[in-house]
């Protein structure tokens, strides 16, 4: 009834079922695209799993990048009820399948048509370092606490492309280490006069910023699961993986 | 193996969780994920209004602060002094809610923009577009005076009627231009209303705010009180909506603001704003002379015209609007019409019937004569009242009618002339009264208001030419058999029929005398809304008429000419009735019920159902007129196999009625070509031409043809 509706885009995306994973799950064929758009965006969380399997480097990007050729090809979707309402469950689950039945492959060659390429090469070497296991967790959860980062990173690039076109990018430069920090223990009265505004305006403007950041992690969980329903428990699973 | 120093672990200062060190934003994650479990609507801590931060005498960059002048929805405007220029601007701070995000300033900021561009003498030119203390502020040229939401009350209650309504007519009017400009630049204003319109000293009109006003802090505007923001009064319903608006929006908002000149209130104005809302979306307009007497008739029609419900209904641009208003100053006539009697009752009836019957418990005894004797404005009031319950009445006994048995409903021109909104002329002398006759098949109502008009007319003009007065009365039948009976006892003096009907009555020795057909007006390349074609789908086999056989199709009705010379085509190829597949007509679904309305004029036959029935390959094969084929064939891909002239209808008389009459009827129908009393009357957008006996020859010749394929004849 307002002039300016304001639903969340996560909610009214969800709502529709226009969420690119509902999109694979509802269309027989043709879904190709967006399935690979889905791939190429979230490979990193299962190369990690595939390294902490035990692979080598050079087989675990093998490995990967064949596993969305066989998603492509096949209809790996007809094998997973179960976990069809999550983008990430669902990846996880047909991951492990692949390495459990095609892991005797010896020659895990490249298949004509279906290639997916992944950008191993842009990855700096914090980032490299960073999908490599650690030693105290299992596979799963390495994949699911990389997922989890992996959002958090990507909502946060876009909060700040937000910013820049909004010309508040050094704005956001300051004030992003305190998004998280509680008010209590915030520097607002030191950081207000360098930054020119009030106190008050201080905290208006922080407060926005981590409601826009929240909307933004929410919308990329909306894009991977089919129901608006489904977006608070795997909020609560990826934290879980996060503890 | 990782070669990166071991560096004690950091912990979260919130949560007491590690920090990892592998991520790139350096802040513990499980925060941050819970920055999306905020909850909907949290306060700000300490959050604290922008307007604080401007203190009169403490400047902040270019600006000082002189005075604060008032504030409106958007924000606090203020008198303030630029310092670089040295002069007397109005600033306004605008309040963006605690939920805007950085886009959602950027966006305040781009239509800020917009609007600066916008160059017109009449539109107050914005300078700057900053921000300040986190929140955007607006810099405009400074126009001491008044908005017109403070002179407003002058206009309506001027001593001087006429100058005030002038002076409200020439303000409205150049608004208007300078809405239109603003339009062509691609801006909307959105938000028009009397306080966004400043007045200077000399009452010259400037516009404010365009396109701004509604992106600031709208959300918790209805939970404040109404005197902080302004009310929706002004607002177009499909805002109110929610829906996506376009320039008709601000036309709307015009027209409101007219009306509220006109009669010291806007259209709608509930106790609190969410059921001003309401009544914006649900209820019609009072004609602002029922509440102001005084009221200019011509300037009240304009104003319903712009807040009509329907975008389509309202002027197309404001330089329409503008137009009329200055042919209003002119004392030219306007554009603008009043809703017919027929579509103003259907809305009053649409809205409250229960209202209705209130009412009339409460006013008892009205009779067709006692309201005629009307003379003080509390008298005026009642007989409007009187007139709805007349309506109300009328559409009560239909129903009663339709459902009961009886053939037919009649109406006396008395009657007619009450839901026509006019008194019944007192004829001196003899008078004569005469019967006209129409089938109806949906909801009566509606065909019986619009011949209520058409009626009254023709009786005016009648009168005009004799010496004896005519009463033109009503007869509304359920099936055309029952009207051509009572036609031939004599109790009916005009009836109206289809071609084939009446070629069927002549030919039976009945005594029949053609007056009139129905004639569609002309398309814009030639083709007559009269030609109609039998279609089938591009891939159905079907190419031409012959390939019929054994196929499926959906006829008319099945005493329509439509369907005559659907079967006139058919049998001149050869086909017969037994040589098709299923054939069906419209009309054979079971009969509805008086409140299931076929469309909104009644009518029982809607062009949409043999195209849907053949899109959807319920029948192979359909007939219908070629204005409506164009429209869907393409879309539907649909082809035509057969073209042909459909008749329509005509209106014929007794023989036995005075020639003098008859002409009269005659001739007044011919000449009538106010479309929308006609439309409302036949229910086609046709006119009336006179004819004679010759004109049905087309049709008679082929009668055999039509019988052969009823008859599965084949030619010999």
């Amino acid at each position: 009834m307002l002039p300016t509706p304001r639903t969340s885009g996560a909610s009214q995306a969800a709502r529709f079922g226009t969420t690119q994973w509902s999109v694979v799950l509802q269309a027989e064929r043709g879904a190709e695209d967006a399935l690979l758009k889905l791939c190429q965006l979230y490979w990193r969380p299962l190369y990690a799993f595939v390294r902490r399997r035990g692979h080598s480097v050079h087989d675990a990007q093998d490995l990967t990048q064949s596993f969305f050729a066989h998603v492509l090809e096949h209809d790996a979707l007809a094998n997973v009820a179960p976990s069809k309402g999550r983008f990430r469950s669902f990846l996880l689950v047909s991951l492990k399948h692949y390495l459990d039945n095609e892991w005797h492959r010896a020659n895990a060659q490249k298949r004509g048509g279906g290639q997916v390429i992944l950008s191993w090469d842009d990855l700096r070497p914090a980032e490299r370092d960073a999908l490599e296991p650690r030693d105290d967790s299992t596979p799963e959860k390495v994949f699911n606490r990389r997922w989890a980062l992996m959002l958090l990173e990507r909502a946060m690039q876009q909060l700040e492309t937000e910013c820049v076109a909004a010309r508040k990018g050094e704005l956001f430069q300051r004030l992003k280490p305190h998004l998280t920090a509680n008010n209590a223990s915030a520097p607002y009265q030191q950081l207000a006069p360098e930054l020119g505004l009030s106190e008050g305006a201080l905290k208006v403007t922080i407060h926005r910023l981590r409601r826009r950041f929240g909307e933004l992690v929410r919308q990329q969980i909306a894009k991977t699961v089919a129901r608006e329903e489904d977006i608070d428990d795997e909020i609560r699973q990826l934290f879980a993986a996060l503890a | 193996m990782k070669t990166c120093e071991a560096i004690a672990a950091k912990i979260c200062p919130t949560c007491g969780g590690e920090i990892p060190r592998d991520i790139s934003f350096q802040q513990c994650p499980r925060c941050l994920l819970e920055l999306c479990c905020l909850p909907p609507a949290a306060p700000v801590p300490e959050a604290e209004s922008a307007s604080k931060h401007f203190i009169q005498g403490v400047p902040f960059g270019d600006y000082e602060i002189l005075e604060r002048l008032g504030h409106g929805g958007m924000g606090v405007v203020y008198k303030a002094r630029q310092r670089s220029l040295d002069r007397i601007v109005a600033l306004k701070s605008v309040r963006m809610g605690d939920l805007a995000s950085p886009a959602d300033l950027a966006r305040f900021r781009r239509e800020a923009e917009a609007a600066a561009k916008l160059d017109h003498p009449r539109i107050v030119p914005i300078y700057e577009v900053g921000e300040h203390e986190a929140n955007p502020f607006l810099v405009m040229r400074y126009i001491p005076g008044w908005s017109l939401a403070e002179k407003l009350p002058e206009f309506t209650n001027a001593s001087d009627v006429r100058a005030g309504q002038i002076q409200s007519a020439r303000i409205l009017a150049t608004m208007a231009r300078a809405v239109h400009y603003a339009h062509g630049r691609g801006v909307l204003h959105r938000d028009l209303k009397p306080s966004n319109i400043l007045l200077d000293r000399d009452l010259e009109p400037y516009l404010s705010d365009f396109g701004i006003a509604q992106l600031a802090d709208q959300e918790s505007a209805l939970t404040q009180t109404a005197e902080l923001i302004g009310t929706p009064s002004y607002m177009s319903p499909e805002q109110a909506a929610g829906k996506r608006v376009d320039c008709r929006a601000d036309i709307y908002s015009l027209g409101a603001i007219l009306y509220e000149i006109l009669t010291g209130r806007p259209p709608f104005q509930g106790a609190r704003p969410v059921e001003t809302l309401r009544q914006v979306i649900h209820d019609e307009p009072l004609n602002p002379r029922a509440i102001n007497c005084r009221s200019d008739p011509e300037l009240s029609i304009v104003a319903l015209k712009c807040i009509d419900k329907d975008p389509a209904r309202r002027y197309p641009t404001a330089i329409a609007f503008a137009e009329d208003l200055e042919r209003w100053l002119r004392r030219e006539p306007v554009l603008a019409h009043a809703p017919s009697p027929a579509l103003r009752a259907r809305r009053w009836l649409a809205r409250n019937p229960l209202l209705a019957l209130l009412i009339a418990g409460l006013v008892v005894g009205i009779t067709v004569t006692s309201y005629l004797l009307v003379r003080t404005q509390e008298e005026q009031r009642r007989k409007s009242i009187a007139l709805a319950i007349l309506r109300t009445e009328s559409a009560r006994q239909l129903q009663e009618i339709w459902d009961s048995p009886k053939p037919f409903f009649a109406i006396r021109s008395e009657t007619l002339a009450a839901m026509a909104g006019r008194e019944p002329v007192r004829f001196p002398g003899n008078e004569t009264r005469l019967t006209l006759a129409f089938v109806v098949q949906g909801n009566p109502l509606d065909r019986v208001l619009g011949a209520a008009s058409l009626l009254q007319y023709v009786e005016i003009q009648m009168k005009s030419a004799s010496p004896t007065a005519t009463r033109l009365d009503l007869r509304i039948y359920k099936r055309q058999a029952e009207a051509i009976l009572d036609f031939i006892a004599g109790d009916v003096d005009f009836l109206q029929m289809n071609a084939r009907e009446y070629v069927e009555a002549k030919a039976s020795h009945i005594g029949v005398k053609p007056l009139l057909l129905g004639i569609s007006s002309t398309a814009a390349d030639g083709e007559t809304g009269d030609t109609a074609v039998l279609f089938t789908r591009k891939d159905s086999g079907v190419e031409r008429v012959a390939d019929a056989r054994g196929r499926s199709m959906l006829f008319g009705r099945e005493d329509s000419t439509l369907t005559y010379w659907a079967k006139v085509h058919l049998a001149n190829a050869g086909i017969t009735q037994r040589d098709m597949g299923k054939v069906s007509y419209l009309g054979d679904a079971p009969r509805q019920s008086l409140s299931d309305s076929h469309d909104a004029l009644g009518n029982p036959y809607s062009d949409m159902t043999p195209v849907d029935a053949v899109v959807h390959g319920r029948f192979d094969i359909a007939v219908v007129r070629e204005v409506r084929f164009r429209q869907v064939a393409e879309r539907h891909e649909l082809v035509a196999i057969g073209r042909f002239r459909d008749s329509g209808y005509m209106i014929a008389g007794q023989p036995a009625l005075s020639a003098t009459a008859a002409e009269k009827f005659r001739n007044t129908l011919a000449q009538l070509n106010d479309r929308q009393m006609l439309q409302t009357f036949t229910g086609f957008p046709k006119q009336f031409a006179p004819c004679s006996d010759s004109d049905f020859d087309d049709v008679r010749h082929n009668l055999t043809a039509a019988i052969r394929f009823d008859s599965n004849e084949t030619p010999k």
